[in-house]
């Protein structure tokens, strides 16, 4: 491929997915970049002799209320506000929608202001999202699984924080409870292990050499090693972590579970259910 | 109230992911959002930026109790947005009146309707490649409602509508 088949390709790649579309308000402007579901950004331009209004089409909000944002407290939020502010755009919370009121004098340069401010909200928001999401899983997986753990409402007390005896050392865990095993009780222990923090690895180590110590001594238990790794938005050294906590778990003889994924935390819930279920008690 | 079953829509070296579909599968009734009073306290003192038409419902699934959200709303072009979500996960997203949408194994959905489902490959419907199969139903909030509950087996019967906000 030539410089001038680059060239053509790109101007083609912006110019192939811009359309404007004459409606009866004004315009209906599709533009070359995508929101974060793969579908093209729009807006609105409405036209009359002496103003332009340009508008997002209710999109941000959109998006906010998609991904339980909308509220002022929350920085996705205020992300738009503080766009809003800078750009001299409306944040029109009656109608849902951001709005400029543009002079057909310099209409050309503030149109793509408007355009800018679109993209970033559609490119930035959702990401927040994740990382926000990886940033709460990093400093309390522990409360993210007492919360679902909560929703089960589970007729047998379940300890939680609780201090366990390993070979060597005492470790605390997050949950503890007993489940019948033919005749015998045994101790179920799980454990969140933060992984979306500054060193994984050491959060790893710490999990491994307390499922090595806890396991290590005679009485009957089983642990299960909770984390949270999404394969999407989690840094590499986080999900080498997560190999390792995972490659480990039968060597050691505990189990790991992946919190991110849906499959996982099912399973794990519905372990969790099915022991502490009087049926299964008695 | 039924299920529909979109796994003939994807690539034979994926597949859909067990525990979503299981509780799609499980019958569901939608109610209105319950509000605790703390909660209420909060909207009533903060502000929301909300969609041109936006609300939302409790989907309570009857066997295992479990509670889902189910979210609409609707653009000023007629763009109509469903969302059922459990946590933070999404597990079908309806789009109506929108245009083509573009299958990762480029069986490509015609406009106007089609809704979004996760499958062990592409299982993040906030990422812009994800399977989605059309559907036939009304371009109106209320039949994109209904069409959607049945495709997901959520009995709206309960829920007084409309109930939109603006």
């Amino acid at each position: 491929m030539n410089q001038k088949d680059i060239h053509e390709l790109i101007v083609s790649q912006i110019g192939r997915n811009l359309a404007v579309i004459l409606s009866d308000e004004g315009f209906k402007i599709t533009l070359p970049f995508q929101d974060y579901m793969g579908e093209p950004i729009e807006m609105l331009v409405v036209t009359s002799p002496d103003q332009v209004i340009v508008e997002d089409l209710g999109h941000s909000a959109g998006l906010l209320f998609s991904l339980g944002l909308q509220s002022e407290e929350n920085p996705a939020h205020q992300l738009i506000k503080n766009l809003s502010d800078s750009y001299h755009i409306v944040m029109d919370y009656d109608s849902g929608v951001l709005r400029q009121q543009l002079s057909p004098e310099v209409f050309g340069p503030e149109i793509l202001e408007f355009i800018k401010v679109l993209i970033s909200v559609q490119t930035v928001i959702p990401e927040l999202q994740r990382r926000r999401r990886g940033g709460r899983v990093g400093r309390r997986l522990a409360t993210r699984l007492g919360e679902v753990v909560k929703q089960l409402r589970l007729p047998v007390e379940v300890q939680r924080q609780v201090d366990v005896e390993g070979k060597h050392e005492t470790w605390q865990v997050d949950y503890k409870y007993a489940r019948n095993h033919g005749p015998q009780m045994v101790d179920v222990l799980i454990l969140a292990t933060d992984l979306n923090v500054k060193e994984p690895r050491k959060s790893a180590e710490h999990a491994l050499t307390l499922a090595v110590d806890v396991l290590a001594i005679e009485d009957k238990r089983e642990l299960r090693v909770v984390y949270d790794v999404d394969g999407n938005g989690s840094s590499a050294a986080t999900r080498r972590a997560a190999m390792l906590i995972d490659d480990y778990q039968r060597r050691v003889g505990y189990r790991a579970y992946n919190f991110a994924s849906l499959e996982d935390k099912a399973q794990l819930m519905t372990q969790i259910v099915q022991e502490l279920s009087p049926l299964t008690r008695e | 109230m039924a299920y529909y079953d979109p796994s003939g829509w994807i690539d034979p070296t994926d597949s859909l992911i067990d525990e979503v579909e299981d509780r799609l599968k499980l019958d569901k009734k939608a109610q209105p959002k319950g509000v605790s009073t703390l909660q209420r306290r909060a909207r009533e003192t903060t502000k929301a930026f909300l969609p041109p038409v936006s609300f939302e419902l409790d989907v309570v699934v009857q066997s295992t109790k479990e509670l889902l959200r189910l979210t609409e709303w609707i653009d000023k072009a007629g763009k109509v947005y469903i969302d059922l979500i459990v946590s933070n996960d999404f597990l079908r997203k309806g789009h109506f009146n929108h245009d083509w949408h573009y299958n990762p194994d480029d069986r490509d959905i015609p406009p106007p309707h089609h809704i979004h489902f996760p499958t062990v490959k592409f299982n993040n419907l906030t990422r812009p490649h994800s399977y989605a199969y059309p559907v036939q139903s009304g371009g109106t909030y209320l039949e994109a409602l209904q069409t959607f509950c049945e495709h997901v087996n959520i009995n709206i019967r309960a829920v007084p509508l409309p109930l939109l906000r603006r």
